[in-house]
């Protein structure tokens, strides 16, 4: 139903004459009590009718559709929750709650239907959800499977894959080996530092114990490591995740093309460089693949498989049959500078950016971001993946300036490794502390643009970051980077964890009626 | 037939975090407090009440601890804040008939030295009949006053803003209070800023977390014409329960429309002719609805009648908690309910403080609404008559 596990509630205490009422709620139905001397339906359950003390009662099915009367939403909760008084269609009111649905959205007579959620001695308890985050739900799963039955197609042509080399054991190559092994894939892991390899090493063993421990009578497949890239030699597929550097990544498939057999596949995890260049430099460009894993590469679903301009068919359906079956979601796309996810999301940050020159503040974007079905806004992100010092290196390379990034990165700021980033964080925690020194430096931004800065509405942030995620959405499917519109809802829910009840960005778009 | 009950003595504890205080020490302390403040003592009790949240047996672990040896009329009514609110009430009929003379009621939690948390101790939440029903539900008051802050203002309009007005009126009078947990004057935009908590309602339209309490002496007549203190007659109390009526409820009013009626009626006047009120400020929206529901504006209107600046003493038409209440001034074992009380007969007798001070007027009004308006509640009105 949503991304996350359910929570799971309090347990219940029964009495004998609700006995019904557990029974139903089993089943996935909410009964009510009625009176039979006064013909109407009351909540909660109790023998005798409060309405008129007839002990003449008996249970009826409701039919979970009801209103909203009135609600309050609980700030800061792990999921979208708001303590609600529900209208059933029945009549009676009842205290509940509405959950995993657009709250912002939320309003007064809304529809709401019951579903059923566990509680800790296993009861079901019955909660709301609106018709509409339903109806998102229905879609997002309708999209996602639209999108793996067209994966399965590639199947048919597939080459057999069974050894698989991972170059570059940094943090992507390490969750990237983590993904084949946990797959039953023997991986030969390559670095040409013995220390980061040391460190992936043990790193993963420790993620198979935790495996084999979990999975009765499996013992995971074999992992060999060397410095030598020579060693890749008799692989099938060898996934490059070195530096982003195209000199070293072209350096890099020139050695391993010297070793490996010609219908060995060569892949690489870039996320910015362009595939046609590196594919180019290649005496076989046809067995070239982007397959672009998302952080933490063993556990984000998504993978973009990268589509060049001289790749063999072949190519591409074996990148997606390993996909699927190291249980990723293949979405393929076409070259472009960072593909359709990152393009997104870079163009959704820029405009995050924007808006605090002219008034919000970090917090304000990622709260609105959050109540838009993100698991994190895009400064909380940027603080976690060091997206600061990835900004100022970029530029570096193109010259356009950014003052206010160019400041945090000069004080140190950043992100979550350094403890500041734009946000401030208590020494081994990971939430974000507001800072009055980044709300300093932000004003003085807005003052150095000329911009006078003014207090934006939660409705304007939110509607101009999910204008700007559309407009560039469109963008990808107008050059054909993208298939489908539907892909990029998948993309954002597999790969930055987009919450069902919301659809995606371009379902949202298609909601407010943006289709051109 | 007209009431023979005065408030003889008032106490609130000045204590906002009482460490290392015991809850029987701090009720020892008020009831001590509000005699003193008589003019009589232990030995002139023989009426007691106290509320479920009194440790041990309620009224007899007290009546031990405080040296209550004289006791024939006892009554542990609990309501939530508006428990003595019914306590005024019930002693008022004790006195009426000859049950007891000298009645001392008392108060006092520590839900900040004890970490007790928002909820009322005292109170057995596991045995609630609609629990079973409603385990998802988080239980705390601010979502259930959220919602009816929601409902009030799909209904009639009402903005956040006029809610804040409600915060700021009680701010402008919490800066004369030395004791007041929060003594800085806040405007609507700062109410509006501050963190929402319970959407639609902010961390400031919240009242603040005390310890604490505070205690009420009343007398019969003839006792209270020896002391030494100014008169001040109880002319009327109402109180009255209204809850979710198997799902037929709605929350757009309290029972305050009932109990507020039936003081009225006792004390003979309208509420034309008060001009200053406590009235129960768990959130800002609670002022707003009970506004309506006793009458001092028309239904739907609270918002705007406290956004006109009503609420502000020598500035609007009705002042009300001159003390800072308990959005900024004290909320003691989150129960308002004392406070209330106190700060009502402070104004009858001339004793608030001079610039809250309302000049020249006969009766004041004390109301409290126990329990969430959202769903069950008990609601307690008095009025109380400089003579
Ligand atoms: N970090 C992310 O979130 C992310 C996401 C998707 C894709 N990527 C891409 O993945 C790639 C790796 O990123 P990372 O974050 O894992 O970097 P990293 O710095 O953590 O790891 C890179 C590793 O490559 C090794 N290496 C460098 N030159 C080598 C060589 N000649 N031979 C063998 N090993 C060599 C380094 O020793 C290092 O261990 C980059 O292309 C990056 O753009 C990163
Ligand atoms: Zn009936």
């Amino acid at each position: 139903m949503s991304n996350r596990k359910p929570a799971r509630h309090p347990a219940p205490t029964h009495v004998a004459h609700d006995e019904p009422f557990w029974a139903a709620t089993a089943r996935g139905e909410l009964v009510i009590k009625h009176c039979l001397p006064c013909d109407r339906s009351f909540w909660y359950p109790r023998p005798h009718c409060p309405l008129c003390g007839s002990f003449d009662t008996e249970w009826r099915a409701a039919s979970g559709r009801g209103t909203v009367y009135s609600f309050s939403v609980v700030a800061n909760a792990p999921r979208p929750t708001a303590v609600a008084v529900i209208e059933l269609a029945e009549g009676p009111r009842m205290t509940t709650v509405v959950v995993d649905s657009d709250l912002a959205d939320l309003r007064i007579d809304d529809s709401v239907i019951v579903c059923f959620e566990s509680a800790e001695d296993d009861s079901m308890v019955p909660v709301f959800t609106t018709e509409s985050a339903q109806h998102a739900r229905s879609y997002a799963a309708a999209v996602l499977a639209n999108c793996e039955e067209r994966a399965a197609v590639h199947e048919a042509i597939a080459a057999p894959i069974t050894k698989v080399t991972v170059i570059g054991a940094g943090s992507m190559g390490t969750g990237i080996a983590k993904s084949f092994l946990s797959n039953d894939f023997a991986v030969h892991l390559v670095d040409a530092d013995q220390a980061a390899l040391e460190r992936a090493l043990s790193d993963i063993q420790e993620y198979l114990s935790r495996l084999t421990s979990k999975r009765e009578g499996w013992h995971g497949p074999t992992l060999t490591t060397s410095i030598d890239i020579d060693t890749a030699a008799g692989s099938q597929l060898v996934v490059e995740a070195v530096w982003e550097d195209l000199a070293l990544k072209q350096e890099i498939f020139a050695k391993l093309e010297a070793v490996v057999s010609p219908s060995c596949i060569l892949a690489t995890n870039t996320s910015t460089l362009d595939i046609n260049a590196l594919a180019a430099s290649t005496t076989h460009p046809g067995r070239v693949v982007g397959m672009h894993f998302f952080s933490p590469a063993h556990v984000m679903p998504l993978l973009e498989i990268v589509e060049g301009a001289e790749i063999r068919p072949e190519t591409l359906a074996t990148a997606v049959a390993v996909a699927r079956s190291i249980g990723k979601t293949p979405v393929i796309v076409g070259v472009c500078p960072g593909f359709a996810a990152n393009r997104m999301m870079i163009a959704r940050n820029k405009e995050a950016e924007h808006l605090l020159l002219e008034g919000a503040l970090p917090q304000q974007v990622d709260r609105v971001s959050r109540a838009m079905g993100l698991p994190m806004g895009p400064f909380e992100m940027l603080d976690m993946a060091g997206g600061i010092e990835v900004n100022v290196h970029r530029r570096r390379a193109t010259g356009e300036e950014d003052w206010l990034v160019d400041a945090l990165f000069e004080r140190g700021r950043l992100g979550q490794k350094t403890g500041r980033g734009y946000y401030r964080y208590k020494p081994g925690e990971r939430s974000p502390i507001p800072d009055q020194e980044v709300t300093d430096l932000i004003l003085e931004a807005s003052l150095r643009e000329g911009i006078e800065r003014r207090s934006i509405p939660d409705q304007e942030v939110r509607e101009r970051l999910e204008r700007v995620l559309a407009m560039e959405g469109k963008a990808l499917l107008d050059e054909g980077i993208v298939a489908r519109s539907g892909d990029l809802d998948v993309i954002w829910r597999q790969g930055f964890g987009w919450a069902d009840w919301s659809g995606g960005p371009m379902y949202r778009a298609t909601l407010q009626g943006w289709e051109s | 037939m007209r009431s023979q009950t005065f408030v003889a003595g008032i106490f609130e504890h000045p204590t906002r975090k009482a460490d290392g205080a015991t809850v029987a020490q701090l009720h020892a302390e008020v009831a001590l407090g509000a005699l003193a403040d008589a003019g009589l003592t232990l030995s002139d009790v023989d009426g007691y009440f106290c509320g479920a949240d009194a440790p041990g047996l309620g009224v007899a672990t007290m009546a031990e601890y405080i040296g209550l040896d004289r006791l024939r009329y006892v009554d542990g009514t609990e309501s939530g804040g508006s428990s003595y609110l019914l306590h005024v009430n019930h002693a008022a009929r004790a006195i009426a008939e000859g049950k007891c003379d000298v009645a001392l009621i008392t108060m006092a939690d520590t839900p900040l030295a004890s970490k007790g948390g928002l909820m009322l101790s005292g109170v057995d939440r596991s045995k609630l009949p609609a629990l079973p029903y409603s385990v998802a539900v988080p239980a705390l008051p601010m979502y259930g006053y959220g919602m009816v802050a929601r409902r009030h203002m799909h209904e009639f309009g009402t903005t956040p803003e006029q809610l804040a007005w409600v915060k700021v009126a009680a701010s402008q009078h919490a800066q004369y209070n030395p004791n007041a947990k929060l003594q800085n004057v806040v405007t609507v935009e700062e109410v509006l800023a501050s963190p929402m908590v319970a959407d639609p309602l902010h961390r400031l339209d919240c009242c603040v977390v005390t310890d604490g309490g505070g205690a009420l002496v009343l007398v019969r007549e003839e006792i209270a014409r020896t002391l030494s203190r100014p008169l001040v007659r109880l002319a009327g109390a109402g109180e009255a329960v209204k809850h979710s009526s198997g799902g037929t409820y709605e929350f757009t009013s309290s029972a305050g429309v009932r109990s507020g009626a039936d003081a009225f009626a006792e004390a003979g006047i309208t509420p034309m002719d008060i001009h200053y009120a406590s009235l129960y400020d768990s959130f800002t929206i609670t002022v707003i609805v009970q506004l309506e529901d006793l009458g001092f504006c028309a239904r739907g209107q609270g918002g705007v009648f406290a956004s006109n600046g009503n609420l502000v003493s020598g500035v609007g038409r009705l002042a009300v908690n001159t003390d800072g209440g308990g959005l900024c001034n004290n909320h003691p074992g989150n129960k308002g309910g004392i406070p209330k009380l106190v700060e009502a007969v402070r104004q009858s007798r001339g004793e608030a403080h001079p610039d809250v001070q309302v000049p020249n007027h006969e009766f004041t009004l004390a109301h409290a609404t126990g329990a969430m308006m959202s769903s069950y509640h008990v609601a307690g009105t008095t009025i109380f008559q400089a003579v």
